[in-house]
């Protein structure tokens, strides 16, 4: 027992020695302690210096320290930032940027167009970093005068307010020689942004200061420090202790173990990624891909062979939501949605009736197919050792394969072997990979297009009115040619089906609401953090802080009116969700009050209104699958506030009846039934399915009736109607 | 005498070195996948800007250019530009440098110490309850998984208890503070993974020093000295410990080099901003001056490590004579 004893005296002796240092500093600093917004997270910065920085955490940082003629708001549109306002000559080739007046460098010097003319042409000349790509088309950037930059382009640019480019000083930057701009550490950045560079300590952490000058107003937290984690376990239980107010990355394994404390929200959005399974598509002779896979039947059989949702219940643990096309419905207006017609989900006989269409038939009796030539198929399929869930959808779906007489073999790589057997003669057949996009929808459609065969094109496809469509389509200012042409070269590479869109990424982030607040997902229910915006930086502030003047969005008055709104009756209701974040209007400006509102609407705003958590596992309704709102139906159907048909489907853009909605809202705030004696409403029988429901809102003072004692419960809801509604739930 | 076998050591030691330097330089070139490709799989990528990359980090260079460019900087000291945080790889290497030697010298000290002691009572009562239970207390920490370990203290001392912090080096508030305010917080925060480490490092110190000081207590002299009528304490002290020393001295010495990089799974389960985690982020990143920087390092401790343990084996056994 001795040594026990001895080693336990021990650990107390150091415990406490440390302890009591510790906590001898406490007092000096229990006063006016900085409140920082403390975000835990596994990424980390590279780099420093746009022109050679790849990492996502190095992106975010420059979004706070910098910022760009036009950022993203929360609905991810375009608003003022350095540029208050702008204009585009009638023939869309010039655009005239305004710029803010009175904007300062952190280190005090004041900002000017020079500083836009010296940073466009820099990376414009040099073609380097991430940047660049966005700056495309640009063919001259003048400073008419101080405050005044014009921006010529060849063909008119449609993303120019979508470009989050990152304005540098052209007093600090004009020294570096572009020859050794590459080597430029660029170890204390100089902004005009909402945060001043702090210290970075790589693998450790990152810090900002607020920036007490910015233009838009100071963010409400003295700084954001982000703590680099190299274990996730560990970032969760941190979370736990309270040592981080913010976890960024957390798997859905780990949801468990922070359900319980009722302090920490966890919010579960899709991301504006995909993993996929590509084939090899390479027409070439010199490719060592197998040659049956150039047959789209081929392909598209492999698709109706799997059965996604299974994969993602099973093999990634809920992690995603069944793909289908090729930009994520994270942003609805880009996002192509196959018509049932073109829709492919999981069905066996479908795919076994296509390879048999393309000759692929079993000829030796041994159950599994030959090739149209007769000669024995082995389909070598790729798998990441990096990623243990793709490995496991990898093996899910050699056995769907098997299933319909295919056989694969797998063989599992580094990213390493993977990239030199894509790179290398195309020495593959099919493999699981991913990509994550940008706001701006030519970033994803880049990828497939012939010109990036051997870098980005990793699949090798070549379509030559695909690669059209996406020249076009950038080209394209009016929002809804632009919609049509990014929906064409969707629907192109969903028939073509070069990558088979396995699922849509999902993410968790998880924050301390107990000691944070005024934190808001982007676009309704999308991420808080690494989200293209810098709002929740800004508007994050100390839980219980008196709500200060949030930095006011900015100078796009613009933002919340919606033409068909002025006057309407319910113009306040929708307001006030407008700048919740909870709805917004559709693309082309209107709101559309009076238009039926649809269950996946009402489900959104529902889940968003109350933030709850989103289910690990997709929802299985067979028509929700990749449905814009999948997500939101999912948290739903897992809260309880709604169920699907018996059929098995959603049926999500089906109109709500007023009585549906009432019992949506009341199972919601999971109000218990009234029963009084003489129902209120003339309409409404105490033997009418929704009587409880409707009692109750009416209680809780959500639903008023008509004037005539009435409730019309059957009739169907308006968009108004369930923004009035939802307006009036506790705690909006 | 002295003076050749010290100069002969030394010799071999720096061949060795060398050795490693152009093994290291060819190691990772046949490794699967470059920097360029695993960089740039980034949908905003152009071809263009892909080629930028690699003529930036000389790589569209012929081999022999390169490894000629590689010998060259390392005869002035330059380790070369990392790829991934384009910085220079010494200061990169000696950031982390800092970290890892306070987390293993502390965790090895404690362990040698821990170790030993253990391994001597065992020894001392072998048979006995106390030698089984220290004998299991050895296997049962030699045996545990790292990282299973680590997160187990994480649970059990920092969120249960909420006596020591989960993770990293310093509580970020702190880090504007001066030296004498962060160096009781670093302490603080070094407990976890220095214990976590120790106790893994432990049971083979234990087992080590069990084993070799039973060999020596059934030598003949043992029993001389028993029969010269020495106390039990002095023929432990002078007689047994001594020689039962030297197998412990190779293996401090062969730890020390590991310990370096092969605390990899306590820094990651603890964040600990040491060299294991870097070693593992160039790898991935095929980071090919980092790495050869850290291997480098590596190597020298290990050799280091040797070189000082020959030196003590003369010092501690008069029979090592060339």
């Amino acid at each position: 027992m001795t040594r026990a004893l001895w080693k336990q005296a021990m650990v107390w002796l150091l415990a406490l020695a440390l302890i009591g240092g510790g906590l001898g500093l406490v007092p000096g600093q229990a006063v006016a302690e900085p409140r920082y917004l403390t975000i835990g997270t596994t990424e980390d910065l590279d780099s420093l210096n746009p022109f050679v920085a790849y990492e996502r955490a190095s992106f975010e940082a420059f979004l706070l320290i910098y910022d760009s003629l036009v950022s993203f708001d929360r609905n991810l549109e375009p608003q003022a930032s350095l540029a208050q306002s702008w204009e585009r000559s009638a023939d869309d080739l010039t655009w005239t940027f305004h710029l803010r007046s009175g904007v300062k460098w952190h280190d005090g010097q004041p900002f000017t167009s020079r500083d836009v003319k010296f940073t466009y042409n820099l990376i414009l000349e040099t073609g380097l970093g991430l940047n660049a790509e966005f700056l495309r088309g640009i063919e001259s950037v003048e400073a008419k005068d101080e405050l005044t930059v014009v921006i010529k382009t060849s063909e008119p640019k449609a993303n120019m307010l979508l470009n989050p480019t990152p304005i540098l000083p052209e007093h600090l930057w004009k020294d570096v020689p572009s020859t050794e701009l590459e080597m430029y550490a660029n170890d204390n950045p100089v902004g005009t942004g909402p945060f001043k560079f702090g210290e970075w300590k790589k693998s450790e952490r990152l810090r900002l200061d607020a920036n007490q000058e910015y233009f838009r107003g100071p963010p409400r937290m003295d700084g954001v420090f982000f703590l680099i984690y190299a274990n996730r376990d560990t970032m969760a239980q941190s979370l736990l202790v309270g040592e981080i107010d913010v976890a960024l990355n957390l798997f859905p394994s780990q949801l468990k173990g922070l359900q319980g404390d009722p302090g920490i929200w966890l919010h579960g959005f899709e991301e504006n990624g995909f993993t996929e399974l590509a084939f090899n598509c390479w027409t070439d002779p010199s490719s060592k891909g197998n040659p049956v896979l150039l047959d789209k039947r081929v392909r598209q059989a492999l698709e109706w062979a799997i059965d996604k949702q299974e994969i993602i219940a099973l093999a990634l643990e809920g992690e995603g939501n069944p793909g289908t096309t090729l930009i994520p419905p994270t942003d609805p207006f880009w996002h192509y949605q196959p018509t049932p017609g073109e829709l492919r989900s999981y069905d066996p006989a479908k795919a076994n009736a296509l390879l048999d269409a393309a000759g692929c038939k079993d000829i030796n009796g041994d159950k599994m197919r030959e090739d149209p030539s007769g000669n024995p198929l082995k389909l070598r399929f790729l798998l990441r050792s990096e990623n243990t869930q793709e490995v496991k959808a990898g093996q899910m779906i050699k056995s769907y394969l098997q299933k319909v007489g295919l056989d694969t073999e797998l063989e599992t790589v580094d990213d390493g072997a993977l990239n030199d057997r894509i790179f290398q003669g195309a020495d593959f057949d099919m493999f699981i990979w991913g990509w994550g996009g940008d706001v701006d929808p030519s970033t994803l459609l880049n990828i497939l297009t012939s010109g990036q065969i051997g870098t980005n094109n990793d699949c090798y496809y070549g379509n030559p009115i695909f690669d059209a469509l996406v020249v076009k389509q950038a080209t394209l200012i009016d929002p809804s040619s632009r919609q049509d042409a990014v929906w064409e070269a969707q629907r192109i590479l969903y028939e073509d089906l070069p990558y088979c869109i396995l699922c849509y990424d999902t993410s968790i982030q998880a924050v301390r609401k107990d000691k944070v607040e005024g934190i808001v997902p982007v676009i309704g229910d999308g991420a808080l953090f690494y989200a293209n915006t810098a709002e929740n930086y800004l508007s994050a502030a100390p839980a219980g802080s008196t709500p200060s003047p949030t930095p006011t969005p900015s100078s796009t008055p613009t933002a919340l009116v919606f033409p068909d709104l002025a006057g309407h009756w319910a113009a306040p209701a929708v307001t006030k969700l407008v700048s919740l974040g909870l709805v917004k209007g559709f693309p082309d400006g209107s709101f559309r009050p009076d238009a039926p509102i649809t269950r996946a609407e009402l489900v959104t705003m529902l889940v968003r209104a109350k933030t709850l958590p989103a289910s690990p596992i997709a929802a299985a309704f067979s028509d929700a699958n990749g449905h814009w709102a999948a997500a939101s139906i999912a948290a739903a159907v897992q809260a309880g506030v709604v169920t699907g048909y018996p059929d098995g489907t959603f049926q999500p853009d089906r109109p709500v009846t007023r009585a549906e909605e009432a019992a949506m809202i009341v199972r919601l705030e999971g109000a218990a039934g009234g029963t009084p004696e003489v129902p209120s409403f003339a309409d409404v029988p105490l033997e009418y399915w929704g009587f409880g429901s409707i009692e109750t809102a009416k209680t809780m003072g959500l639903i008023t009736g008509y004037p005539d004692g009435t409730f019309h419960p059957d009739q169907t809801s308006t968009r108004g109607e369930a923004c009035s509604m939802v307006s009036r739930l506790p705690g909006l | 005498m002295t003076r050749r076998y010290f100069f002969s050591k030394l010799f071999q030691a720096l061949l060795t070195i060398l050795i490693i330097l152009v093994m290291n330089y060819f190691l990772f070139r046949v490794m699967p996948g470059d920097p360029v490709s695993m960089l740039v799989r980034n949908p905003r990528m152009s071809p263009e800007a892909t080629q930028k990359v690699a003529e930036m980090f000389g790589l569209d260079k012929p081999w022999y250019q390169q490894f000629g460019i590689y010998l060259i900087n390392l005869t002035s000291g330059n380790l070369g530009t990392s790829f991934i945080y384009k910085k220079p790889v010494g200061g990169i290497i000696m950031e982390r440098f800092l970290a890892t030697m306070l987390l293993t010298v502390a965790a090895e000290a404690l362990a040698i110490l821990g170790g030993a002691l253990l391994g001597i009572i065992a020894a001392w009562k072998r048979g006995k309850r106390v030698d089984v239970a220290a004998l299991g207390f050895a296997l049962v920490t030699y045996a545990m998984p790292t990282f299973w370990l680590g997160i187990l203290m994480v649970a059990l001392f920092a969120v249960t208890l909420r006596w020591f912090p989960t993770s990293g080096m310093l509580t970020p508030t702190l880090s504007m503070a001066g030296f004498w305010q962060r160096l009781p917080d670093t302490l603080w925060h070094l407990v976890l993974p220095g214990v976590t480490l120790a106790l893994v490092l432990l049971g083979e110190y234990a087992l080590i020093m069990r084993n070799a000081l039973i060999d020596v207590l059934t030598e003949d002299y043992i029993t001389t000295a028993r029969a010269k009528g020495a106390s039990e304490g002095r023929v432990l002290r002078r007689h047994a410990l001594p020689n039962a020393m030297i197998p412990m001295v190779t293996l401090i010495a062969l730890n020390l080099g590991f310990t370096i990089t092969g605390a990899l799974q306590v820094e990651t389960v603890f964040s600990w901003p040491g060299l294991g985690r870097l070693m593992y982020d160039a790898l991935a990143g095929r980071d090919y001056p980092l790495l050869q920087g850290i291997f480098l390092i590596t190597a020298i401790a290990v050799v280091g490590a040797n070189f000082l343990s020959d030196l003590t084996y003369r010092f501690l056994d008069p029979r090592v004579k060339e």
